[in-house]
């Protein structure tokens, strides 16, 4: 171990010399001491001069190197939420003028349902794309100022084209999420929905809230929020790539209790699936699990879990082997 | 020396699982092609690693080693595009578009990315205004509201950082 803490101390001091290099102020006292250093050991200053070569390389980096690496860090600082606080001011002010101009002419809505076990890929006009998950029912009217997804009930996953001049809203009975282009889920339950975003950002407010509203929130990647109709409350961050396997047809469990896998499962089953959570309390898995064939999940979880898989006529029946 | 898993292990993972990783990949790249490449990394990848005992749930393990292959993939395609969409903008570089130059650029560019995710923020903001936006080490203390010399640790972080990064490629 004491050659692999060696090797850090060289990269450090190093690193050190490298920095007051770059910074061109070095009394010749310092330069003196940092040429013994190099002197002191080959390594020293072979270590020192690798540092200097990658950073000029960075330097010389002609008008490509340099356009590209702007937008890219653009990109990565919107789903970072690095700078992007003028951003989003605008788009807010943007969509929150749209919204205060009133109600555009009506257009009709065209519903969209999904059955048990249904997953469903809706292309609109705009360019989004709507996935809407098993049993859901959602109502979609484009105007051409706005653009509104009604989730009645299920989940939805919309990933929208970009239109700043058209802000792409999901509304529930629970309140609305809003963005100009990004991916998000709203996912609709009993007494509340859960909004994930994936790319990008959304403004969530509850209820009716306008978008000024205060106990509206924004979220970027990898932040979730639950909403009704009094406040939206944030939820522990997800892995955007996980919050959407749903949509490429698979469940991915990681640590989960199998009675929260069997509750997941069932909302794809067209029969019910029944179990006693308090039985299997204790049980957790790790897999994943095809949501397009019930039988081969349940037959995997079993295997993995150590369960028991009864199927009768009207229910599927869960038990500890 | 590190102790390699013994080929037999990953053969077996290969015979039982790789079809079904081809596939898993299949759905989140919707190309068959990189589907297949992808899955050759993995492997390629377990074959590297130290010996471990055999994971208990090979396909959840496979998975994540497979995501993170797939993550850099993502990375490295989005750098392409934004190395040809760069070339297309600047002016008189369309004759200077070859194979050779873009590859160069978007290793380049892929080393930077990676570089800046593994910084702390003000760091990494250092790190931008010093090399890409070319301002001097006591201009980056007055613009981000810090001293000098901690602007110079922070540029030694990243010196450092990179320094690592090119060991590990």
């Amino acid at each position: 171990m004491a050659d692999t803490y060696n090797k850090q101390a060289v990269i450090d001091q190093a690193a050190r010399w490298a920095a007051m290099i770059d910074a061109g102020d070095m009394t010749e006292g310092e330069r003196a001491e940092c040429e013994t250093w190099c002197a002191a050991d080959p390594g020293h200053r072979e270590v020192l001069e690798r540092m200097l070569r990658f950073h000029d390389r960075v330097d010389q980096g002609g008008a490509v190197e340099k356009t590209a690496l702007r937008k890219l860090l653009s990109q990565r600082a919107n789903a970072r939420r690095v700078g992007g606080a003028t951003l989003l001011a605008l788009c807010l002010a943007v969509a929150g003028w749209l919204l205060l101009r009133g109600q555009p002419a009506d257009a009709p809505a065209i519903a969209y349902h999904t059955g048990r076990g249904e997953q469903r890929i809706v292309e609109l006009d705009d360019g989004s794309r709507l996935t809407i998950d098993t049993d859901g029912s959602v109502d979609v009217t484009l105007t051409a100022d706005r653009r509104r997804v009604h989730l009645h009930k299920g989940q939805v996953f919309a990933e929208v084209s970009k239109n700043p001049s058209r802000p792409f809203i999901v509304t529930t009975k629970n309140g609305s999420a809003t963005a100009l282009g990004t991916a998000f889920a709203v996912r609709q339950t009993g007494s509340a929905s859960v909004v994930t975003v994936t790319q990008s950002r959304v403004r969530v407010c509850p209820g009716d809230a306008p978008q000024t509203d205060t106990r509206c929130l924004a979220l970027s990647t990898g932040q979730r929020a639950r909403m009704t109709s009094a406040a939206v409350t944030r939820l522990p961050d997800i892995d955007p790539e996980l919050a959407m396997l749903w949509t490429k047809g698979w469940l991915e469990a990681d640590d989960l209790e199998v009675s929260a896998v069997l509750l997941e499962l069932g909302r794809y089953s067209a029969i019910p699936i029944r179990f006693e959570a308090g039985r299997l309390a204790g049980r957790r898995v790790t897999g994943s699990y095809p949501l397009t064939d019930i039988d081969r999940a349940l037959e995997g979880l079993a295997r993995t879990a150590d369960l028991d898989v009864r199927k009768a006529d009207s229910e599927i029946v869960i038990t500890p082997r | 020396m590190r102790a390699h898993r013994p080929a037999g292990d990953i053969e077996l993972l290969y015979s039982d699982h790789a079809d079904w990783l081809r596939a898993w990949l299949g759905r989140r790249t919707r190309c068959a092609q990189r589907a297949a490449d992808l899955t050759q990394d993995t492997f390629c990848r377990l074959l590297e690693r130290p010996a471990q005992p055999m994971p208990s749930a090979p396909r959840g393990f496979l998975a994540t080693v497979a995501r993170r292959l797939l993550i850099d993939d993502i990375r490295r395609r989005e750098i392409e595009r934004a190395v040809r969409d760069a070339f297309a903008l600047t002016e008189g570089a369309y004759d200077a578009i070859t194979p050779e130059r873009t590859i160069e650029a978007v290793h380049l560019l892929d080393a930077i990315i990676r570089l800046l995710d593994a910084l702390p923020e003000q760091a990494r903001q250092a790190f931008v205004l010093r090399r890409i936006e070319g301002l001097k080490q006591d201009e980056i203390a007055a613009r981000l509201g810090i001293s000098l010399s901690t602007v110079k640790r922070h540029i030694a972080l990243a010196y450092a950082h990179c320094y690592a990064l090119a060991e590990a490629a």
